[in-house]
């Protein structure tokens, strides 16, 4: 048995900020053996990122790391190594798959070329183009990064780190701008590439589902400690440290809290009538004859794959788009709309309040009810006075939400709101808006790719497929019992968390 | 954030660039009073070499070099200030409409801009003052002509990004009233590109008000002119160096501060 891929002894490390020391690594211990996958979990701001830089040290030099401990990859220790020493170790032992794809890719430059930078000959090139599912090389190898899909250019981003036959893979959240099912393809791809090429793959993720349908073994990244270490199996069926108990407890709530249904009154809160849209002449439509109806009180969630359509319904009931035929009617002319990243759905320059107040108009009690609305959605009143860029990610989405209901609209629009959450954060905007919903009475349109958050959302679950709606049924129905291959395919390509209960 | 904690994060050379701007801009305002002699009248022996009495030296007759580059300073300084001003008011409403609005309106008014985008800048320059006759209301006027469309331009890209916005498009579905929607939501979006182009453009202001005084197309005579007195100057170079080097190290000055503010803001307002 050769050496192990990855040792890490008593890693601590610390940087600073505004000059203060700040301790983002603590004790940290972990092995790697070749060929072996551990996912490494936490949340936002645990450190996980910051240990991936370690690895490859890369920590940021404006922020004066202080390190301490052993870092050894493939037998060589990169804490306090010369800078060629560690370019030698990013270039061969240690290579990254980026969470966004176009990042790491330079878009003005052809993918043949940038593998070819990468080293590696041009039937090397070819061949591990292929072993990571690319087919058509010769198409690929010419292509700009934008001509390609998300999927298609985390196998680029693959290829390109295997192609120096690494000692170590680190995988930064790959999978989290993709969807569903290309996630699932990605995992398998990543899975299979270990099994083969004896490298260790380090999977960072805040996802647990995606641990533990991919890893052999997870650590759990808690408060710069790993506070849990165990095989994948071990460790979602008995977790030992309180803090997993909480993670799992959160995907188990996704996963098994149906949406309590609505009052549902009898008049009609949105009507799609076929509409179609396409938004360049003769190209192929994005939505091709969509009939969607949404009564009072209802929240119907839409899932599909990226490219489905399921953004141009939701601004189109939001008439931010107008369709090219067919009819809209809205019980309500101004609709409000909850956005997939809150920090750029607010204005920068503008405080929280005022943007909540501008809602309001100049009515005189406007202060008063821009201080409810932030009350009803858990944040101090206090924080009206906050620019969005002083506010966390969860504070950014409760103060959307607060915007969004401060005139309470019969129709709030939701644009994957969650998706770059982790689980417990998740959950508690959901719950959120679930409470939101039933006290104000409002129709909800929850666009998701994620059928899990679809359940826990939805009292009635839409499928849309390239720009048409393939089923549409009671939540539970169409996850327990569904009618068409698309939504089976799309069930079984979403991880462990639908199916863990 | 205040003004003053912005002002100690920037680097030195940002810091004297917004220092020095400051300066001449208070210098300038104030050069009638601080003037040790009348730019105008002879107060001592002509060709006088710089010394402690006039710090300049003194021109070919007799005047003091230090008062009249200081007036000149004056009469350049100020009106490119004004000239920037009132280019950032008209450029930036016509971006601001042309922008917002978008369809036809956006279509027309940029051709308008493209239309005096495309005009040579010396030329326009020199016709207008032909024909209104030399002085610095008409060099304004002129400078103003050829400056608004870029102001134009660059607030109107500025809009259309920002409408392409998730921010603006919530703001949008809020029912806020146009006015609102555009002053407070749009506008303040272009300000910081605004503000750094306008600062390194009173770089250019600045030279090319003395381009056109070292051609003959400035003020009339008796004003003391930083180009006007460079040019008459010129041939005796050699001789009594002074004469056409400090004023020309005036404009200089002037280029180089209104240059390093430029970057200095560039940074602050980027990275803040």
């Amino acid at each position: 048995m050769s050496e192990a891929a990855l040792s890490i002894d008593r890693l601590a490390v610390v940087l600073h900020r505004n000059g203060a020391p700040v301790s983002v690594l603590a004790d940290v211990r972990l092995a790697l053996a070749p060929g072996e996958v551990l996912a490494l979990v936490g949340e936002s701001g645990s450190g996980k990122s910051t240990l991936g830089l370690a690895l490859q040290g890369l920590l940021p030099a404006e922020a004066a790391p202080r390190i301490a401990g052993s870092v050894r990859v493939g037998g060589m220790e990169v804490v306090g190594a010369r800078p060629p020493e560690l370019r030698m170790l990013r270039r061969k032992v240690v290579r990254v798959v980026p969470q966004d794809p176009m990042a790491g890719l330079n878009p003005t430059m052809k993918i043949g070329r940038q593998l070819a930078e990468s080293g590696g000959s041009g039937p090397t090139i070819r061949d591990w183009l292929a072993r990571t599912g690319l087919h058509d090389a010769e198409r690929i190898l010419n292509a700009l990064p934008h001509e390609l899909s998300g999927g298609q250019r985390q196998r680029v981003l693959i290829a390109m780190a295997m192609l120096a036959r690494p000692q170590l893979l680190i995988a930064d959240e790959p999978t989290t701008a993709l969807d569903t099912t290309t996630q699932a393809h990605i995992l398998a791809l990543l899975r299979r590439l270990a099994e083969q090429c004896r490298t260790a793959i380090l999977f960072i993720t805040h996802d647990l589902a995606v641990a533990g349908s991919l890893a052999d073994r997870i650590a759990v990244l808690h408060g710069g400690r790993i506070v849990e270490t165990a095989s994948a199996r071990a460790l979602l069926a008995a977790p030992q440290h309180i803090y997993t108990q909480r993670l799992l407890t959160a995907l188990r709530d996704v996963n098994t809290c149906p949406a309590a249904p609505g009052e549902r009154g009898a008049g009609t809160a949105l009507r799609l009538s076929s509409v179609t849209k396409s938004y360049r002449l003769g190209r192929q439509p994005v939505l091709k004859s969509v009939n969607l109806l949404i009564r009072k009180g209802e929240c119907v969630a839409l899932v599909g794959e990226s490219g489905a359509g399921k953004s141009t319904v939701l601004r189109i009931a939001a008439g931010l788009v107008a369709p090219d035929s067919g009819d809209v009617a809205r019980a309500d002319l101004r609709p409000q709309m909850v956005f997939q990243d809150p920090a750029s759905a607010f204005t920068p320059w503008l405080r929280i309040g005022e943007q909540i107040g501008d809602r309001l108009g100049r009515q005189r009690d406007r202060h008063a009810r821009v201080g409810q609305a932030l009350e009803w959605v858990g944040l101090d009143p206090a924080m009206a006075n906050a620019l969005p860029g002083e506010l966390s990610l969860g504070q950014c989405q409760r103060a959307a939400l607060a915007r969004a209901v401060v005139a309470p609209p019969a129709l709030l629009l939701c644009d994957e709101p969650v998706s770059a959450m982790d689980m417990p954060l998740a959950v508690a905007i959901l719950d959120l808006l679930s409470e939101l919903r039933h006290r104000l009475g409002m129709a909800v349109l929850f666009v998701t790719h994620d059928l899990a958050v679809a359940r826990k959302v939805g009292d009635n679950i839409a499928v849309l497929k390239d720009g048409e709606l393939v089923e549409e049924a009671a939540a539970d129905d169409l996850l327990d019992n569904p009618q068409t291959d698309y939504t089976r395919a799309l069930i079984a390509a979403a991880p462990a968390r639908v199916s863990i209960r | 954030m205040s003004g003053l904690g912005l002002f100690t994060r920037t680097r030195w050379a940002d810091r004297a660039g917004l220092l020095s701007v400051l300066t001449i801009t208070l210098m300038t305002l104030a050069a009638g009073v601080i003037t040790p002699f009348d730019p105008q009248s002879r107060v001592a022996a002509a060709y006088l070499a710089p010394s402690a009495a006039h710090w300049f030296g003194t021109d070919e007759i007799g005047r003091d070099l230090f008062s009249r580059v200081l007036q000149g300073a004056q009469l350049t300084w100020l009106p490119a200030v004004t000239v920037i001003g009132l280019a950032l008011f008209f450029g930036a409403a016509v971006g601001l409409v042309s922008g917002a609005l978008g369809g036809w309106v956006d279509l027309t008014l940029q051709r308008v801009v493209d239309l005096f985008l495309v005009l040579p800048p010396m030329l326009i320059a020199l016709t207008v003052v032909a024909v209104l006759g030399p002085g610095i209301v008409n060099t304004v006027i002129a400078l103003v002509i050829f400056w608004w469309p870029w102001y134009a331009r660059i607030t109107r890209d500025e809009v259309r990004r920002l409408k392409g916005r998730p921010h603006f498009e919530a703001a949008q579905l809020g029912g806020i009233d146009p006015f609102c929607l555009w002053f407070r939501y749009l506008l303040p979006g272009a300000v910081p590109a605004l503000v750094v182009a306008a600062t390194l453009d009173v770089a250019n202001v600045v030279l090319a008000m003395a381009l056109m005084s070292f051609l003959g197309l400035g003020q009339p005579a008796p004003a003391a002119e930083l180009g006007a007195m460079t040019a008459r100057s010129l041939e005796s170079l050699t001789v009594y160096w002074w004469l056409p080097i400090l004023p020309a190290a005036a404009v200089w000055l002037m280029c180089l501060s209104a240059n390093l503010a430029g970057d200095g803001l560039r940074s602050v307002l980027r990275g803040a």
